[in-house]
């Protein structure tokens, strides 16, 4: 077991050099000069030139690279164009305030899933099932930033029951109430943005399950159809979904960006859309780099996770 | 002797895109306390979906359109859903033809037969272990207690049938609908698990219904044999009148195309033409017309009746078995 995961974190490594490499090169062959941000309409040819010397950005591309990578792993992320501020200490203070909002939003939507998949799918064809399916279809296709909108416009604009934008109101910052109450429109939002795909994967899952012929033979055993959903096919089910949730790791970075935007909650989201909009690339790359990382950590997980929970893997290593 | 069990006209219809097929057509047998019945067939006769209707876990486009199921003397059929659970497993058990597929995967060979144990038995928990592990020495399964601790991947074919004979007897049901349950295994483990089955039959002196579509196996284990084609009895009788008195041109078709293992000889075996009747066929005579070599005009366009001859034994054909040895 030990050998298998030191062999999945050791193919791991290279994957997160490859991650690294594409997003500098992408930024690197991006047209935009970098220089364009250090420098005023007022200097002159030999300035720039002397200012791009100074910032290295006339070596070859693998020097430039190199340098970058070694910043990267000694912590220094260097510092944003528009702001000029640490991008270490920005995301340090925005990731918590994004996974405050996602961890809870993706916890309640993967219970809810399980519940209503478990539901739905041992009840196949069934009204109840073609109303939960049914509605997450719908939730499938509705775009979370309308949703968001609506959300925002109905109970924040008109009926005025929650606060429209932030996290929290100022000179309230440490007030919990306070922030339940910027935190429950995109809360919910989210929720229901997670939701739908999560059940429909349960239901699937539970459909398929029912047709395994263990099924029929603990029926054949006199087993209800109640007790085979509790003491089989949910289990079986489940296991699966320790995959989806390591998978999910990214999210705690970048799996709120719209809805983040939308309700101008200061965390990773927000600052990664502004950078975009106001081409700052060194911030760019060090979400993206972020964001690749977490994919490839996750997956790892969710592996692991798999290996821990399925007796057929954990035995036939 | 009483009957344990009478089935009477009973008639099971699929339906498909709105069509309905005829799958099982009234059909009519009894089993004795105690006996081995054999059923024999090829492929889609109807076999195991009889044995399905009888237990009441028909898949659900399939229904029971009529019929009796008596069992003891009580119409199963007409039993709530509640009730046919208590019976399934207890008083009545059923093997399978895939023991590779028929245990959940993820739970333990305990966990599964703990759970019928305690379900029919109760008992508590240490009952239902000692039951566990006395059921799984019974079916020659070594270190039990060690080995009920596995998952079911941990076991092989042959082993995973087993734990299902140990969950199937576990209850001492009266009957035990084993159907094709060495069909998946290979040919050293089919004897190992037949004779095992024979041992334990002998021993709690339960009635078994053993579907099978190999007339060797019918000959070494079964009292009485039916056999069936296109969802009918074609011809029943005692497993001598079948093997060496058959009256119905089917059986003695089947006869002839099985092989001869006592003097092992090799030639060429005979095989029947043609193939069995689809579900969406709409026969007007008897099913095995196009195939027969006996067959006539009056085959192709009138149901045959049962053709009755000494000790229960009868045919489901238009000729007499007398008339067809003349020919």
């Amino acid at each position: 077991m030990l050998k298998y995961i030191i062999k999945r974190i050791l193919t791991a490594i290279p994957l997160i050099f490859v991650i690294t490499f594409i997003c500098f090169f992408l930024i690197y062959i991006a047209p935009y000069d970098a220089v364009d941000a250090m420098v005023s309409p007022k200097m002159t040819k030999q300035e720039i030139e002397a200012k791009k010397e100074q910032a290295g950005l006339n070596d070859p591309f693998y020097v430039q690279y190199g340098k970058w990578l070694n910043n990267l792993c000694h912590g220094e992320w260097g510092y944003s164009l528009t702001s000029g501020t640490n991008i270490r200490q920005d995301l340090k203070t925005r990731i918590p305030n994004t996974i405050k909002l996602v961890l809870p939003s993706y916890f309640t939507a993967f219970f809810l899933s399980i519940i209503l998949g478990l539901i739905a799918g041992s009840n196949q064809n069934r009204r109840i099932d073609r109303i939960i399916d049914a509605v997450s279809s719908v939730g499938i296709a509705v775009p979370t930033f309308w949703l968001a909108l609506m959300t925002m416009y109905v109970f924040g604009y008109r009926f005025k029951m929650f606060p429209l934008m932030g996290m929290q109101t100022i000179g309230k910052e440490k007030s919990f109430i306070d922030f339940m109450h910027h935190f429950v429109m995109p809360y919910v939002v989210l929720t229901i943005g997670f939701l739908p795909e999560l059940v429909r994967y349960v239901r699937s899952s539970t459909i398929s399950e029912f047709k395994e012929d263990y099924v029929l033979i603990q029926k054949s055993f006199g087993s209800s159809k109640a007790k085979i959903l509790l003491n089989h096919v949910s289990k079986n089910v489940m296991l699966p979904m320790v995959t989806k949730l390591g998978m999910a790791l990214p999210m705690l970075v970048t799996g709120a960006i719209i809805t983040e935007t939308i309700f101008a909650w200061p965390g990773v989201g927000t600052y990664y859309m502004k950078a975009i909009r106001t081409l700052d690339y060194p911030i760019v790359m060090n979400i993206l780099v972020l964001s690749g990382t977490l994919v490839i950590l996750g997956n790892l997980l969710a592996d692991v996770l798999y290996c821990l929970v399925d007796p057929r893997i954990r035995i036939t290593e | 002797m009483d009957k344990l069990m009478e089935v009477n006209n009973l008639k099971t219809i699929f339906r498909l895109n709105g069509k309905v097929l005829t799958a099982i057509q009234d059909i009519n047998f009894e089993i004795y306390p105690g006996e081995v019945l054999g059923v024999v067939g090829e492929s889609g006769s109807g076999k195991s979906l009889t044995m399905k209707s009888i237990m009441g876990i028909l898949p659900e486009n399939a229904m029971i359109e009529k019929g009796k199921v008596l069992y003891k003397g009580v119409n199963i059929l007409n039993l709530k859903e509640r009730e046919k659970r208590k019976l399934r497993g207890k008083e009545i058990s059923m093997i399978f033809q895939d023991p590779m597929t028929a245990l959940n995967p993820l739970r333990t060979v305990e966990y599964h037969l703990k759970e019928v144990i305690s379900r029919h038995q109760g008992g508590g928990k240490l009952y239902s272990r000692e039951k566990a592990i006395e059921m799984l020495k019974k079916v020659g399964i070594r270190n039990a207690e060690e080995r009920m601790k596995q998952y079911p991947h941990e076991f092989s074919g042959g082993m995973r049938q087993r734990v299902l004979i140990a969950m199937a007897l576990s209850c001492e049901p009266s009957l035990l609908i084993a159907d094709e349950p060495v069909t998946a295994l290979d040919v050293t483990t089919q004897v190992q698990i037949l004779n095992l089955l024979k041992k334990l039959q002998t021993e709690h002196q339960m009635a078994t219904i053993l579907i099978t579509h190999d007339l060797g196996v019918t000959s070494d284990m079964c009292t009485r044999v039916i056999i069936m084609y296109g969802g009918h009895i074609m011809e029943e009788g005692t497993k001598n009148q079948i093997i060496f008195h058959p009256n119905h041109p089917y059986t003695r078709a089947l006869l002839r195309s099985s092989m001869d293992r006592e003097k092992g000889v090799a030639k060429r075996l005979y095989t029947i033409e043609g193939y069995p009747p689809s579900l969406y066929e709409h026969l007007q005579g008897c099913p095995f017309e196009k195939r027969c070599r006996f067959a006539s005009e009056k085959c192709r366009n009138e149901v045959p009746e049962y053709q009755y001859y000494e000790d229960g034994h009868r045919t489901l054909c238009h000729f007499r078995g007398e008339k067809l040895d003349e020919r």
